[in-house]
């Protein structure tokens, strides 16, 4: 791990350069001017372009249920995601989280999860031309040729199944393609054995299962009894930032085998407060997931004032965080892989776990 | 022409325009009875030991077409009570993914009329009680979404936002954000269900809805005074809304001598500690004993019949449909014991001098039409309306 970097900070001289992110980039202007020389940069715009970034993690939709008027369709500071920077950024498919905000009342979980599947599809529908709703890795491909941002619904928290399997197939039915388990009575610890019986059914429906903010414990069960490979869609090695949601290096090795997938958050309590840290946590992930194993999970979506880090803080700030990781010497091929072919091979293989189990009924 | 012959020409003109039926309570007699386990309760075959309903006698009983209910019970509130109406539709998916050769998915009107061609019933589904979407709009366009057709306002119990026929008013009707869920059930091609709820309720669901109504079982008040019924004044305005009043069956409704009877008896079960709806077989052997001490007064045919001519004098030919409420209530008509007694009230009716016509209307015209009907509106409003933000405003 010699080229962890964990003493950079924001005064690192590469913050220095000059270079402005290509194109409609700029309307992150107030980000500090990029890192990377301008050759970097380059390739980084010319690699998004032909393996755009699928992001495992974007809270917008919770963050606009206050105020379901705000226009997207145009740049605009009261939150960081809007379409304009998500296409500067080189987005291509977007997760869109339906997790409750912190401190949602016990007993509400399930109402919260429908509200925020409407409030989604009523983001999709109203911006056709931008977005549009993926159900399948196919879809998410075919979005990119029509130049949409691929648009997934989840992860919902497990707590809002309500210890149901029948909500579980009804999130599927509205679209609902991630669950994630964290928080939920059934995952706590251990896997109970309804636990199972959810791992099991989304496996045969084709939700994919997100670990993250489980126990390793329970992420280690989760991925042992899944038949689908797992992700954790936001967040970062816990062996540099020890947090409740970032993933030990055990879970790694374990997605590693599995071909699951570690998606890194750029949530600064997560990771560290610059662009370097960021990287430092992808060169972990990578070192320890394998390059087939790490994806970008950023958890945008949020409103003024959270703390980003320095150059990351909006979509439009990928390109700038490919062009470091560039810089420390991934091939194009990891980056590519990272940025949308790991995401796109987890989809496909969970789809075909789920055509494998067609056979089974209902449980 | 002899009774036999009625009948066979009952069950003639059935084969042509079969029942479409507005309310059976099936998914929620399973999750009674065996938890969802279907292979327990093979509707395939004669399941007349634990249920009105299997497919032999749905096909017996000429039904081409039902709303089965995901009816949850009314005092489930919040996410219980959606999470159990999530359950009851999942159920009602199986049960279409289990028997593909009988039953179909049916969404639209279309639908309907498609599967008559294959020779398959359609099936759609109703949510009972305002209850199941937990006073969020959201979950109302979730709940369209998984394919329910119709919901009924209220259930046995008021809500926060409306009126029950069986409970305290508390809105006086409507409350307005009970107006706002009508108009978006208008919006969404969601039909607007008005059995259960008060008599103000009817008519403020009237004076808002854009769509037509239904009654998915109910009958008139006029024939037989009890608050699950129509009142002549809600009847009489169907005709400029275009909606339809299905007739229900269950002899505590209908029959005047049931209704006095049905009160000792629900005071009986409770004085034993069950809830008066419920169908568990305990419930029932104490329901059994009440009824042996205390013969049960028996509805017929000609009862059900008898609310039929009135609600065709009252709303009109066009405005009338069928609601058996079969699996949602432990005694049936004699005659319409089951699914498969459907020809017994049209051959009735045929005694009564309806026309072929009539009965055609009645059993299956109606309630396509409504179902058509309402989606055109839903296509008319969802071209200049959003989805509705409301929420509900409780008083602070």
């Amino acid at each position: 791990m010699a080229d962890l970097q964990d003493e950079q900070t924001p005064a690192h001289p590469a913050y220095a350069a000059e270079t402005p992110p290509p194109g409609p980039a700029s309307v992150g202007a107030s980000d500090p001017p990029a890192t990377a020389p301008a050759s970097a940069l380059d390739r980084a715009a010319a690699l998004l372009s032909l393996h755009p970034v699928a992001d495992g993690h974007n809270t917008l939709v919770r963050t606009l249920r206050q105020s379901p008027y705000h226009d997207i369709g145009t740049p605009d500071t009261g939150v960081d995601t809007d379409i304009p920077r998500l296409r500067a950024g080189g987005v291509g498919a977007q997760f869109w989280s339906l997790l409750p905000p912190p401190g949602t009342a016990p007993g509400h979980a399930l109402a919260d999860a429908l509200d925020q599947i409407d409030a989604a599809l009523a983001l999709l529908r109203r911006y056709p031309d931008g977005l549009c709703l993926a159900l399948t890795a196919d879809d998410m491909a075919d979005a990119r040729n029509r130049g949409r941002i691929a648009s997934f619904l989840g992860p919902v928290p497990g707590s809002a199944l309500t210890d149901s399997l029948a909500a579980l197939r009804a999130f599927h039915a509205l679209g609902v393609r991630v669950l994630a388990p964290a928080g939920a009575a059934w995952a706590a610890e251990d896997l109970t054995p309804f636990g199972h019986e959810v791992v099991r059914e989304a496996n045969r429906l084709g939700v994919l299962l997100d670990v993250t903010g489980c126990t390793p414990a329970a992420a280690l069960r989760i991925a042992g009894a899944s038949k689908a490979p797992v992700i954790a869609t936001h967040t970062a090695a816990d062996a540099l930032t020890p947090h409740p949601d970032n993933t030990d290096d055990d879970v790694l090795l374990a997605l590693r085998a599995a071909g699951g997938l570690a998606m890194a958050t750029f949530d600064t309590g997560q990771t560290g407060d610059s662009l370097h840290a960021v990287a430092d946590h992808l060169d972990h992930l990578r070192a320890v997931a394998g390059p087939g194993s790490v994806g970008l999970g950023a958890s945008f979506g949020t409103e003024p004032g959270t703390r980003r880090p320095t150059g990351l803080t909006d979509p439009s700030g990928y390109p700038r965080l490919i062009a470091e990781l560039l810089e420390r010497g991934w091939p194009e091929t990891d980056i590519a892989q990272l940025t949308w072919g790991n995401a796109l091979r987890v989809l496909r293989a969970a789809e075909f776990t789920a055509r494998a189990a067609a056979h089974r009924r209902t449980g | 022409m002899t009774a036999a012959d009625r009948l066979d020409q009952a069950r003639a003109l059935l084969a042509e325009h079969p029942v479409a039926d507005g309310h059976n309570d099936l998914p929620w007699a399973l999750r009674q009875q065996v938890r969802y386990d279907l292979a327990q309760r093979d509707i395939a075959g004669d399941t007349s030991a634990h249920l009105h309903t299997d497919i032999p006698r749905l096909r017996a009983g000429g039904v081409g077409a039902q709303f089965w209910s995901v009816f949850v019970r009314s005092d489930y509130a919040g996410d219980q009570a959606v999470s159990a109406t999530l359950e009851q539709i999942d159920a009602v998916t199986q049960l279409i993914d289990r028997y593909p050769g009988d039953l179909a998915r049916a969404l639209t009107a279309d639908d309907m009329e498609a599967a008559r061609r294959d020779g398959r019933i359609a099936s759609l589904m109703g949510a009972e009680g305002g209850h199941s979407i937990n006073n969020s709009l959201a979950t109302l366009r979730a709940l369209h979404l998984l394919g329910v057709r119709y919901m009924t306002l209220t259930h046995n119990d008021t809500i926060d936002w409306a009126d029950s026929a069986t409970d305290e008013a508390r809105h006086g009707g409507l409350a307005d954000f009970g107006r706002e869920v009508v108009r978006e059930m208008n919006r969404i091609g969601m039909l607007v269900d008005l059995s259960h709820v008060a008599a103000t309720t009817m008519r403020d669901a009237l004076d808002t809805s854009a769509a037509p109504v239904v009654f998915s079982h109910s009958s008139a008040r006029a024939v037989c005074d009890h608050p699950r019924n129509v009142p002549d004044d809600v009847l009489e305005r169907l005709p400029a809304n275009g909606g339809v009043a299905m007739a229900t069956f269950v002899p505590k409704f209908i029959l005047p001598a049931a209704v006095e009877w049905t009160l000792a008896a629900d005071e009986n079960l409770r004085a034993h500690g069950f809830h008066h709806l419920d169908t568990t077989p305990e419930a029932m052997a104490v329901h059994r004993a009440f009824e042996a001490e205390h013969p049960r007064p028996v509805a017929t045919a000609a009862t059900v019949a008898d609310h039929l001519d009135h609600m065709r004098d009252v709303a009109g030919i066009d405005h009338i449909g069928i609601g058996g409420d079969y699996d949602g209530t432990a005694f049936t008509p004699s005659g319409l014991d089951d699914v498969a007694g459907y020809p017994n009230l049209v051959a009735e009716l045929l005694h009564r001098g309806w026309s072929p016509a009539d009965l055609a209307k009645l059993t299956w015209s109606n309630a396509v039409r409504v179902l058509r009907d309402a989606e055109a509106v839903a296509r008319d409003l969802s071209a200049t309306r959003g989805p509705s933000n409301a929420v509900l405003h409780t008083a602070v």
